[in-house]
């Protein structure tokens, strides 16, 4: 088990450091931020100028080792646009954004896991066929279009919430529960299609022929069995957060990392871009490795292979 | 609600979005429009359908202009990028997995490395990178969301070819001397073909979404060009008074994107029942 994790950390490490690698030479290969930092009628001197004051003039292996240097030592650099170092902006944005993702993490694992149980133990019942019609929409409706909808009708019509902007509770709610909308869709039916699975199997048969009551028939035999999957989908919806999180700050206002990252990739700020990148392939590399962790932890056989 | 009734908004549905396809296609042709000409006069009239003034049948948005025109110029811009983007991701797709499926080794591990690694940022975020670097123009949008969404299809036939690797056709073929690429394009695309279909309609949805999301966020189609996204975010801030300048176009968004979902569930029932829920 040791040696198994130490592989699929080393894996991680690669992983992450491979993609910043990319994404580094590939931003210095393509365009001049320059143009985007300077009006079109500066002069050539400005622009020069600035070059070599942002270090861009450099050879990009130069630039390259420079960079990675900072890296360890945990200088991230400083942003091109805002002229303050990439740590502190992301130091006042991360917060804001776990504040959106983890609740939406938690009601879309939650009220997903609970909508598929029922909607598989009621097959074909009235709740099943709105869960399963609602979570085809789930998945299929753009984050925008979700947002700009409820923005119309719960700010502008009914007046209820905030259409943008952090601070209070009030602000946090349409923006948590767009992004936990597709998740819990995922999630539902996924648990759904897993549990019929495991209520149609021949074990669970056994287990109710025994004489097991109705509520440990399903959780504590049919549900347990069928988390595996889900467990899987949960690790893949990080992901899923940390993207539309740049769609849903955009569309809310709400001063967070994937703000950050958009507005910083439309100002070709690349410091600023680079370690937004840098966060996610993180963030995403870290709870996939724990995922794996998990199998291998609750099933032998993987450990082997 | 019966099973077949589902069936019948099914085709419902499926009709719309052939309609939405001709209209995107054929009127462009039939009535070309200057995407750029403005007529400020005439600005946010409401369409005839809430208040009967206007002569154009949708009103006219903030610059005047026609704003029906524009939604179905917007739409064929949304499809044509994201058909162009589908053929670059299915190509790029089949081709690394089918290498990776048929060679194995040290071809495979740098492939399945290469995907990892592109898979461990989602795919909003690549996306966003992307059209910070190269810009965004039609032809950079098609690249962009091609590259965005090539993953799928390389694990898709990887895996697939995998599984046909040591059936006993192709082992026969390869005994006859068959050489790879004969196997490859004779016996390997022909077997995973359907699933490559099924997979690129769902695929299809998800590069609407994704084109319409990075106009809407300014790094995708910019105007004076319009695609269903740049429409939304410019009907944003008329979204008290002129409610439909952003509403209209999220609809037809909607409604691609979730008729193309069905079209690829249905055809996954029909070709392969045994493929698992591909969504998921």
């Amino acid at each position: 088990m040791l040696i198994y994790s130490l592989k699929k950390i080393l894996r991680m490490v690669c992983t992450v450091f491979f993609v910043i690698s990319v994404v580094f030479i590939f931003s210095r290969l393509t365009g001049d931020p320059t143009l985007y930092l300077l009006s079109d009628d500066a002069p050539l001197s400005a622009r020069i100028e600035l070059r070599e004051q942002l270090g861009l003039d450099r050879p990009i292996m130069e630039q390259y080792s420079s960079y990675i240097s900072g890296l360890t030592r945990g200088d991230m650099g400083t942003s091109f646009a805002f002229q303050k170092p990439v740590v502190d902006l992301y130091a006042e944005a991360l917060p804001k954004t776990i504040q959106l993702g983890i609740p939406a993490l938690i009601i879309s694992v939650m009220a997903g896991v609970f909508l598929g149980v029922v909607s598989a133990v009621k097959k074909d019942s009235a709740l099943d066929r709105i869960t399963m019609v609602s979570s085809v929409v789930g998945y299929t409706i753009p984050q925008f279009v979700l947002g700009i909808i409820m923005i119309y009708v719960f700010s502008l019509k009914l007046k209820l919430f905030p259409s943008g902007g952090y601070g209070t509770i009030r602000h946090l709610i349409m923006p948590v529960l767009v992004s936990c909308f597709g998740p819990l869709a995922k999630v539902s039916r996924l648990t759904r299609s897993s549990m019929l699975e495991v209520i149609n199997s021949d074990f669970l048969r056994a287990i109710k022929a025994k004489g097991a009551s109705k509520h440990a028939l399903v959780f504590r035999h049919a549900l347990r069995n069928s988390l595996i999957p889900v467990l899987t989908i949960v690790g893949m919806e990080v992901g899923g957060i940390i993207g539309g999180s740049a769609i849903i700050e955009s569309v809310f206002a709400w001063p967070g990392v994937g703000r950050l990252i958009t507005e910083s990739a439309i100002q070709r700020d690349f410091p600023v871009l680079q370690y937004g990148i840098l966060i996610s392939a993180a963030a995403v590399t870290i709870t996939n490795t724990l995922v794996d962790l998990s199998y291998a932890y609750i099933d032998p056989r993987i450990r082997e292979s | 609600m019966s099973r077949s009734s589902f069936l019948k908004t099914d085709y419902i549905i499926l009709l719309l979005l052939v309609v939405v396809l001709a209209v995107a296609i054929v009127v462009p042709i039939v009535h070309p429009f200057d995407l750029k000409a403005t007529d400020l006069l005439n600005r946010l009239q409401a369409p005839t359908f809430s208040f009967g003034e206007s002569e154009y049948f949708l009103g006219t948005d903030n610059l005047g202009r026609d704003f029906l025109l524009r939604l179905i110029y917007g739409t064929r811009t949304s499809l044509v990028v994201a058909f162009g983007a589908l053929i670059i991701a299915s190509t790029l797709g089949i081709l690394l997995g089918t290498l990776s499926g048929m060679y194995g080794g040290w071809v495979d591990s740098i492939i399945s490395f290469i995907i990892d690694a592109k898979l461990s940022l989602p795919t909003t975020i690549f996306a966003i990178a992307l059209a910070s670097f190269l810009g965004s123009s039609e032809i950079n949008m098609v690249i962009i969301i091609g590259l965005s969404g090539f993953a799928s299809f390389a694990r898709l036939v990887r895996s697939e070819i995998m599984k046909l690797k040591n059936a006993n056709f192709i082992r026969a073929s390869r005994l006859m001397g068959a050489s790879s690429w004969r196997i490859a394009w004779e016996h390997f695309l022909p077997n995973i073909l359907s699933i490559i279909i099924v997979n690129g309609t769902l695929r299809f949805a998800s590069f609407v979404m994704l084109e319409s999301s990075l106009s809407f966020l300014g790094l995708g189609i910019k105007p004076p060009n319009v695609s269903l996204g740049v429409m939304v975010s410019n009907g944003r801030d008329y979204l008290f008074q002129q409610w439909w300048l952003s509403i209209v176009p999220s609809l037809v968004i909607a409604l691609i994107v979730l008729a193309s979902s069905i079209l690829g569930d249905r055809l996954r029932d029909r070709l392969d029942p045994n493929l698992g829920d591909l969504n998921a």
